[in-house]
């Protein structure tokens, strides 16, 4: 259960149990557990994972346990969307991690706790609905619903996809979750670590540089896309053409609707209502037109190209640099 | 022959429709947001909530609309003047089967189209919404759509909260979009070197479920089909395909066929077995083949567009069809098969009187099973006629009438 500390009956266990919060904010007893809490954050932050702590003990469990409620409590007082973001992604890749070497019960039992609609017995039988909802993200073609085996409703799936679909769900649930409200008994008492924290995330930030992109490869991006990318990420202003062209670039090269928004929230001005509004307008989910992206001439007299390179001299169009360096990899 | 009195002659009739029909209305309509198009005035006034059905009756009584929809979706204020504003709440699953969007339907005549288009919408639904997705028969509602296809509005709870990507992904499910040989033909490895594995092909099977099933039945449909022919006409069959020369043709016939009758490859294909050819290659050539075969027989057409958009507006069944004049149908899938539109769509507050039209070009049709052969100019037509050919634009009120 320490392992899998997001699920309900973990926090079940803490509620019924154990220390208050005060205890656990302020008492002595509790230290170790608000470093644990404390490293959790930092090093999801740094590099992308979570420690796996000690559970030999009961002493070790319970300290793995209850960093998890701190952890959480550090994140929620800086608040910020990439700092949640990274933190999501990393708990629910250690969740991943440990379940790989759970039984068929235990996954389960997750699974359940995550309102999955499934039936399993070796491979899994999971709803597409539920499916579609933990895939759609991921690119490649063996994700495809059209290539799955879809009979009566249930998609049929190894115990590996499985667990990668867990995984996902999982990730959606913390972030969702996030920040917590958190009060000032919270802030004064974990004042330094969110200080820390908030200031590793501003530094973070700032090094979070166009490479970082995981899904799309950046190297098949065309130049002036690289370059308005870039833009965003050193919190620097664009103006609305060059919005308008990013969004429907990548739009139409394949990224979600999500990982867009997730792309803008970096930016100084950003302002959450307009910027969904704006990127559902243009991937058509409100508009019902999907644009592309203006050709390079347009690109040009917008004065957002900044000067093409060797593949750009062949081609109009910024899809096209996207398409051929595509073919060129396989 | 004042245009406006066409349109006036058809505001009565849909008014009176509408006076005596009691309306279908869509579950949680209070959540809904609803959409007008009138005789006169182009515009589509949306944005519209009702409360009760009683304000729906009179909306309709009053304005008598050339068209009329509702939104896929619920939303918390569906009458609120922005997306922002109205609150989505989730949105039911649609398909819209037109005739622009199915390219062997064009250029046939009318009657013909709307034929084609009930088989595909027949398969739709048995195939894929319910054989694959596992839809209830309850949780389907088919309407013919008044024009030129039919429309499918799924209301199970698993749906409603799925975004535009999932919505598409279904839509590549049902076109076959993205499907790949790999996913039906399975590589399995069958030893191990030194130097990685060895692969080799997995015959999907009949029960394998979704596409794979489906290739299984093209690729023994395709065989099948080739061991009938002659054998100079199998080897231009396979030459059709790409990248498929003549020698490649030959080799992949004599793999099948050749041989003592019990155990030509052809006879191990249909025991599940893959795994006579001399060359990988030609096995390779057949999977694509197969795929392809499968594809062309299975796949389903239907606009993207509309079940990708979670905030859509739909056609209301029951409604008036403004460039038909005929109803949107609420079918049972059971009725389908012998339901005919230009028979069966036709509201009975339409009669046979006759009005007297002027025509703009010859006509010839059948609506009600009576064939209609009119000329150029002025004639005498049927009431639900006269309706459908001023609706189609085909004919306008003639003075006479005007006058009355």
């Amino acid at each position: 259960m320490a392992r899998f500390p997001f699920l309900e009956d973990a926090s079940e266990f803490i509620r019924g149990e154990r220390p208050t919060l005060e205890e656990l904010l302020l008492h002595p007893a509790y230290e170790e557990v608000r470093r644990d809490g404390m490293s959790r954050v930092r090093t999801a932050l740094e590099e992308g994972r979570i420690p796996d702590g000690e559970t030999r003990t009961e002493a070790d469990f319970l300290r793995e346990l209850l960093s998890y409620p701190i952890a959480r409590m550090i994140v929620s007082g800086v608040g910020d969307a990439y700092l949640i973001r990274r933190y999501s992604l990393a708990e629910a890749e250690k969740a991943r991690r440990n379940m790989t070497s759970e039984d068929n019960d235990f996954i389960s039992h997750v699974a359940k706790d995550l309102g999955m609609d499934f039936r399993m017995d070796g491979l899994v039988l999971l709803h597409f609905s539920d499916y579609l909802r933990y895939s759609v993200q991921m690119k490649s073609k063996d994700w495809k619903l059209v290539n799955q085996r879809l009979a009566d409703g249930y998609v049929r799936l190894g115990r590996d996809r499985f667990v990668r679909v867990l995984q996902e769900a999982i990730q959606r649930r913390m972030e969702s979750e996030l920040p917590l409200a958190v009060n000032d008994q919270i802030l004064g008492a974990l004042e330094d670590k969110i200080a820390e924290i908030d200031k590793l995330t501003e530094e973070k930030k700032e090094q979070y540089k166009v490479e970082d992109m995981g899904r799309i490869r950046i190297t098949r991006i065309p130049p002036c896309m690289r370059d308005l990318i870039r833009a965003i990420q050193l919190g620097k202003h664009i103006p609305h053409t060059g919005r308008f062209a990013l969004t429907a670039f990548l739009h139409n090269i394949g990224l979600s609707s999500d990982d867009i928004f997730r792309l803008y929230s970096l930016s100084p001005d950003f302002q959450e209502g307009k910027t969904k509004y704006q990127i559902g307008h243009i991937s058509g989910e409100i508009s019902g037109t999907e644009y592309t992206p203006p050709e390079c001439s347009t690109m040009q007299s917008y004065g957002l190209c900044p000067g093409p390179d060797d593949l750009c001299k062949r081609i109009k169009h910024p899809l096209n640099y996207y398409r051929i360096k595509g073919k060129k990899r396989g | 022959m004042e245009k406006s009195a066409t349109e006036d002659f058809l505001i009565r009739m849909f008014r009176e429709y509408y006076k005596g029909t009691r309306l279908y209305l869509p579950n949680e309509f209070t959540h809904r947001e609803f959409g007008f198009m009138f005789f006169k005035g182009g515009y589509v006034q949306r944005h519209l909530g009702f409360k009760t059905r009683n304000e729906v009756k009179r909306f309709l009584l009053d304005r008598a609309p050339s068209h009329v929809y509702y939104s896929s979706a619920y939303y918390e204020r569906p009458g609120a003047g922005t997306m922002d504003e109205k609150g989505w709440l989730g949105a039911d699953l649609i398909f819209d089967l037109d005739a622009d969007h199915i390219p062997r339907v064009k250029g046939l005549p009318f009657e013909r189209q709307l034929h084609e288009i009930k088989l595909e919408l027949m398969s739709l639904v048995d195939d894929f919404l319910l054989d694959d997705f596992g839809f209830a028969e309850d949780d389907l509602l088919i309407t013919f759509s008044g024009g030129r296809g039919y429309h499918v509005h799924v209301r199970s709870p698993s749906v409603r909260s799925l975004t535009g990507p999932e919505r598409r992904e279904i839509v590549d499910f049902i076109q076959g979009t993205g499907l790949e040989a790999e996913s039906a033909f399975r590589k399995k490895a069958i030893d191990r070197t030194h130097f990685g594995s060895i692969f080799t092909l997995e015959m999907p099977k009949h029960d394998d479920g979704g596409w794979s099933s489906r290739v299984h039945k093209g690729l023994m449909d395709f065989v099948g089909r080739l061991e009938q022919m002659p054998k100079e006409e199998a080897l231009e069959k396979l030459g059709e395909f790409e990248g498929i020369g003549e020698k490649t043709a030959g080799e992949i016939y004599s793999s099948l066929f050749e041989g003592e009758a019990g155990v030509r490859g052809v006879d191990r294909l249909r025991e599940g077995r893959f795994d006579f050819f001399p060359k990988d290659s030609y096995r390779n050539h057949l999977v694509k083949v197969a795929v392809k075969h499968t594809l062309g027989t299975y796949r389903r057409q239907v606009d993207e567009p509309v079940t990708a958009d979670i905030r859509r507006l739909i056609r209301l069944p029951t409604s008036l069809h403004g460039k038909s004049g005929m109803r949107v149908v609420i079918l049972q899938r059971g009725e389908v098969d012998d339901f005919v539109p230009l028979r069966d769509a036709f509201p009975g507050a339409f009669g046979s009187d006759p009005v007297e039209v002027v025509l703009e070009q010859d006509v010839s049709i059948t609506l009600k099973e009576e064939k209609i052969n009119l000329h150029e100019g002025i004639t005498d037509v049927p009431e639900f006629a006269a309706v459908f050919l001023m609706c189609r634009g085909l004919a306008k009120l003639s003075q006479k009438e005007e006058r009355k």
